[in-house]
């Protein structure tokens, strides 16, 4: 094993899987995927932790696994974090250049930063990310770089997604508990958009959806720039409780159901079908209509989608939204469920696939690893980040020469 | 700048951060300039306290103490008696190539005012490089004899000290030869008896209402016109409230301690009247007013009186030394 300071890990505790994605970044700044580590999630529920010990054991799996594939040490982690308790909003901060030439200086960009990310935060609350929009000076709206412009008044918008504290650390401690360091929180939604969205399609505007077991996560890019962004405590675990409750089924078997048979549109050739499903010992149990199964399974996947579209329809970003829809996360599996989305949307939907990531060819294809992948290349973006910070000297002698220049 | 620039609002304050290494860091950092920020800066404002010391001490040495502009190339010293520049400039403790910034001019001029023969110096630094030195002198005008126990052997010895016209004490030794231009007549001053040795304490004035009287006589004398007539030589003083006064003629004549001229007036009348009769006063008492009791010598018995040298007028400044 060997432990290289270019390795970053993901790690997303999903209510179906825990999954650790272990990438080296490329000179290019690409990530290669070296490693991948699953286990069976049995300790969160609806994206949040119900069971810390056993979360614990699940993650020391998908972290021994992805070690062991990938063949190095693992030392720290970009934890994934989702739940219904993430919330977004958009803020906008205001400064007002001081300077008597009006010169929108690097202190003044960090000066309307720091106003835009202080937010009225409800109680408990925490920052998770503040993720900067567009800069406006004097009225000048999408301005991407102020600094040397000549204004009086510089704003930004600035797109906060903030959780709740104590909900937060209980992901961190677990795995703090197996002697890892978490190098930083990110929001599922996000990490999705950095693993499926390029470039172009974040300039037209585009808008990914997370299917995941126990929430739903979605993001809305437009201009290049994160636009609006949410959680549904709602993913695939409702579908089969749906089923469960509706073909009074036992869980299991509703799953097993979901799996072999479920459809996310109505299709005419189910009118009127019947399937027998058996026991575990083989003899027959129950008989379940199909056309039952595609109007619950349907029901719930619409509401999924009508609650996104309303919420971007509130957001007022839905008309951004020109690249279309990418759909990721197991809830993808669903056969129709594109149709369903593009009937819901009158949008271009496709599952998402992963760009600017090189290496293990079947992680790259499943639209259940996007998150995960996400995470590492969030860790890329960040090794580059901070690789590109300023040595102790070079700041020391830029504060230097920016005093003198103001002398 | 932005270093020191107060946060105003309250909720950049939220201290309350996840164990995550993106949150810890700026943190941890924040904490670490917290503690190391003021002690880095009390170790830098001591290390530059202590570079300003250590450099301007330095620079002081060399620009100052060291520097030949401010060397003390002229020294003037000026008197008004009879001492000589060296002895005033060893007295002073300066000396050429000095550096005039370090003199400690209150101490230049207590010590020359420490010694008994000065009885006023005043210092002046003139920059870049003139010091000038200006003293004026105790002049003696009569001499003191007290008869002095001798410490090992017994018995008394006769002690001689100096007096100015104030009744500042001083000693012969001050006025040894060599140490000045030109000795003082010792001979012909005024002797004063009858003086406690234990009043007399070199460098002091002395406190005896009699001493001041003497003086003052002496002075009233110079100026009478029994000057040319007779030779003032002794004034005794053991008695109380009285002077007695002896002259080289024979004569003793006894004063009051005030208003000399008066008596001095009389002494004359009383001499003139000796002259027309062929006599000379052998004592008088002028500390009473009537009925002066005389006692009349021989004319032709009495030694002549010796050549007087006219009075000088006040030496002005002399021994101007420019060095």
């Amino acid at each position: 094993m060997f432990s290289a300071d270019n390795i970053v890990v993901g790690l997303e505790t999903g209510t179906a899987k825990i999954c650790a994605i272990v990438g080296e970044v490329l000179e290019d700044d690409n990530v290669n995927i070296i490693g991948i580590g699953q286990a069976r999630s049995r300790a969160v529920r609806k994206g949040e932790v119900v069971d810390a010990a056993t979360l614990g054991e699940d993650l020391r799996n998908a972290i021994v696994e992805a070690e062991q594939m990938a063949d190095v040490e693992v030392r720290s982690v970009f934890l994934g974090v989702t739940g219904n308790h993430i919330q977004c909003i958009n803020n906008r901060g205001l400064h007002t250049v001081i300077s008597p030439d009006r010169v929108v200086t690097r202190e003044d960009v960090q000066d309307v930063v720091k106003n835009a990310k202080a937010i009225n935060l409800p109680p408990g609350g925490h920052v998770v990310h503040a993720v900067r929009q567009h800069y406006t000076v004097d009225n000048q709206r999408d301005i991407e770089n102020p600094e040397g412009m000549t204004g009086g008044r510089l704003e930004v918008d600035m797109h906060v997604i903030h959780g709740q504290i104590t909900r937060l650390e209980n992901p961190i401690r677990a795995v703090r508990g197996l002697q890892l360091v978490v190098d930083a929180l990110v929001f599922n939604g996000l990490a999705s958009t950095l693993a499926l969205l390029s470039h172009e399609q974040k300039q037209l505007g585009a808008l990914v959806i997370d299917l995941g077991a126990g929430a739903t996560e979605y993001v809305v890019c437009a201009n290049g720039i994160v636009k609006h962004s949410g959680v549904l405590a709602v993913g695939g675990d409702h579908v089969t409780n749906d089923l469960a409750v509706g073909l009074k089924l036992p869980l299991p078997l509703a799953e097993e159901l979901k799996k072999r048979k479920g459809r996310a549109m109505m299709d005419e050739a189910m009118a009127g079908q019947s399937i027998s499903l058996t026991s575990e010992l083989g003899l027959p149990e129950k008989l379940v209509n199909l056309e039952h199964l595609g109007l619950i399974m349907t029901a719930r996947l619409e509401e999924i989608f009508e609650l996104i579209l309303e919420d971007v329809a509130q957001a007022g970003v839905l008309e951004d939204i020109t690249a279309g829809v990418f759909l990721c996360g197991g809830g993808v599996r669903i056969p129709d469920i594109v149709p369903l989305a593009k009937h819901f949307f009158q949008l271009p939907v496709c599952v998402g696939r992963v760009n600017g990531v090189s290496g293990i060819p079947s992680s790259l294809d499943q639209p259940e690893f996007a998150t995960a992948i996400g995470l590492a290349r969030y860790g890329a973006l960040q090794w580059k980040q901070q690789r590109c910070q300023k040595t102790f000297g070079q700041g020391l002698r830029s504060r230097l020469s920016q005093i003198f220049k103001r002398v | 700048m932005g270093w020191f620039k107060a946060k105003k609002n309250r909720r950049f304050q939220r201290e309350e951060i996840l164990d995550v290494r993106v949150e810890t860091k700026p943190a941890r950092r924040k904490r670490w300039r917290m503690i190391f920020g003021p002690l880095g800066a009390a170790v830098l404002t001591v290390a530059l306290g202590y570079g300003l010391w250590v450099g301007g001490g330095e620079a002081y040495q060399k620009f100052v103490l060291r520097n030949d502009a401010l060397a003390i190339r002229n020294l003037q010293i000026q008197t008004d008696g009879i001492l000589t520049a060296s002895q005033i400039r060893q007295w002073a403790g300066v000396k050429e190539g000095d550096c005039s910034l370090e003199l400690d001019l209150g101490r230049i001029k207590r010590n020359l005012e420490l010694a008994p023969v000065v009885r006023e110096a005043s210092v002046e630094r003139i920059l870049p490089a003139t010091l000038q030195l200006r003293v004026r002198e105790r002049r003696p005008v009569a001499r003191a004899h007290v008869l002095a126990p001798l410490p090992d052997e017994g018995g008394f010895t006769l002690s001689v000290y100096l007096l100015d016209a104030e009744g500042y004490v001083m000693l012969p030794q001050d006025f040894q030869p060599g140490s000045v231009v030109a000795q003082p007549d010792l001979e012909s001053m005024l002797i004063i008896t009858g003086l406690k040795n234990a009043d007399l304490r070199p460098g002091h004035p002395v406190a005896s209402k009699q001493v001041f009287a003497a003086l003052r006589l002496m002075e009233a004398f110079e100026g009478s016109a029994m000057y040319p007539l007779v030779d003032l030589e002794r004034v005794d003083i053991s008695t109380p409230e009285v002077l007695r006064a002896f002259t080289g003629q024979g004569a003793q004549i006894t004063l009051g301690l005030d208003r000399f001229d008066p008596q001095l007036l009389r002494w004359q009348s009383i001499h003139q009247f000796g002259l027309t009769v062929g006599k000379s006063i052998a004592s008088v008492d002028l500390s009473i007013t009537n009925n002066l009791p005389v006692l009349w010598s021989e004319a032709g018995l009495v030694p002549p009186v010796k050549s007087k040298t006219p009075k000088n007028p006040k030496p002005g400044r002399n021994n101007v030394q420019r060095g």
